[in-house]
């Protein structure tokens, strides 16, 4: 349908009303969305999981109501990447960009000391600053300006049924566990440094660190989807 | 191909790869302890060996404020570079169309698959909800508990 705006300017609106959208699912969505922002934020992640169950449970009382949503797996899939991937880019750009604050160099220390001694020895000392190991800081620059910012787009797209989203949740899911495997293998291979120089070594760290393993458990679901789905 | 190979050929991937995330992180672990054992570390809990620390340096209030906001900006960017650019790259167009619809019933779970898998499905929604759980918790609890162990 064309619409005439002025003289000058002719708009296009797509007359078609999109059926998975409705009033009670788009307010489900945008606790959501407001579940993983807080997420994101590292420090209020429990808030975060409290505004995405309410999310989540009023996506189930739409359904209940007879409204068409996505089903649920859709939506625990997607907020499970969009919350792994908020949380490793913005706890990777802070060591990127925020390193010399007393905030982030109190995390830091903290953090190496008890997991991962790679955040506290010789921080600070490589002209890009935060951790010096210099594979660990190559793969924060791939975390924060490729595979994590594009993995956050494509998993609420991917919520939001389009096509690129789904696409994309494939793409950076491989990318993910190609960073796993490089990651795990250099840890092991600077032991000393990494694991050995903290409190609580290998247990600590795969205890705090298997939580992450989203792109394994996504992508053998992802490829088990119908594709024509995710068709907007 | 015909069609119930193609089926059956991404079901045996789809559980290959089920089985590629098991053996990844199973032999992670062993490798890593295996490793440990080496270097004359234990379980690593105790007997970890800590470096000396230097001192934590701010930059002020005001100073720390500003690049804490600096650093948002810049991801915000980043974000939304990435949504401008993929968004585009990947509209659907004349060359690359949308699928047409094919009628199904979209209230009915089984109409989302390609490949049925109920039973795994199940399964890895409970692993996803776990694992959401402990990834905000455990990274909201590191500032605390930071704070309570080494105090600021």
């Amino acid at each position: 349908m064309v619409n005439q705006v002025s003289n000058q300017t002719a708009v296009q609106v797509n007359a078609n009303k999109d059926p998975l959208s409705s009033p009670q699912s788009d307010k489900a969505d945008r606790w959501l969305l407001a579940g993983a922002l807080c997420c994101g934020t590292i420090m209020l992640g429990p808030l975060g999981l409290i505004l995405i169950a309410v999310g989540l449970s009023k996506l189930h009382r739409a359904r209940q109501l007879g409204e068409w949503v996505r089903p649920t797996a859709v939506t625990v899939f997607g907020m499970f990447a969009l919350v792994d991937a908020s949380i490793n880019f913005v706890g990777w750009s802070l060591d990127m960009f925020a390193h010399n604050t007393h905030m982030l160099q109190t995390m830091s220390w903290g953090f190496g000391r008890m997991i991962d001694g790679g955040y506290y020895y010789h921080y600070n000392s490589t002209w890009l600053g935060g951790v010096s190991d210099r594979a660990e800081k190559s793969f924060a620059m791939f975390a924060v300006f490729m595979i994590f910012p594009a993995r956050i787009v494509a998993a609420w797209a991917f919520i939001k049924l389009r096509r690129w989203g789904y696409r994309w949740m494939i793409l950076t899911g491989w990318a993910y566990v190609f960073l796993w495997t490089g990651y795990l293998s250099n840890l092991l291979l600077n032991f000393p440094d990494r694991f050995g120089n903290s409190l609580y070594g290998v247990t600590g760290w795969w205890i705090f660190d298997i939580f992450y393993m989203t792109p394994f458990l996504t992508l053998p679901w992802l490829y088990a989807l119908n594709r024509r789905r995710w068709n907007r | 191909m015909i069609e119930t190979d193609v089926i059956r050929g991404r079901r045996h991937a789809i559980y290959a790869l089920v089985a590629f995330c098991a053996v990844f992180f199973i032999g992670g672990i062993i490798v890593s302890y295996v490793v440990a054992a080496k270097y004359g570390y234990g379980s690593g809990f105790g007997d970890g060996r800590l470096a000396p620390l230097g001192t934590v340096k701010g930059q002020g209030f005001f100073g720390d404020g500003a690049i804490l906001g600096g650093a948002f900006v810049v991801d915000v960017g980043i974000l939304f570079a990435w949504y401008w650019l993929i968004s585009r790259l990947e509209a659907p167009a004349e060359d690359d169309p949308l699928p047409a619809d094919d009628g199904a019933d979209l209230s009915r779970d089984e109409s989302w698959y390609f490949i049925q898998v109920p039973n795994l499905t199940r399964v890895l929604i409970g692993i996803a909800v776990f694992c959401t759980a402990g990834v905000a918790i455990l990274a909201a609890s590191i500032l605390p508990v930071v704070l309570l162990r080494y105090g600021w």
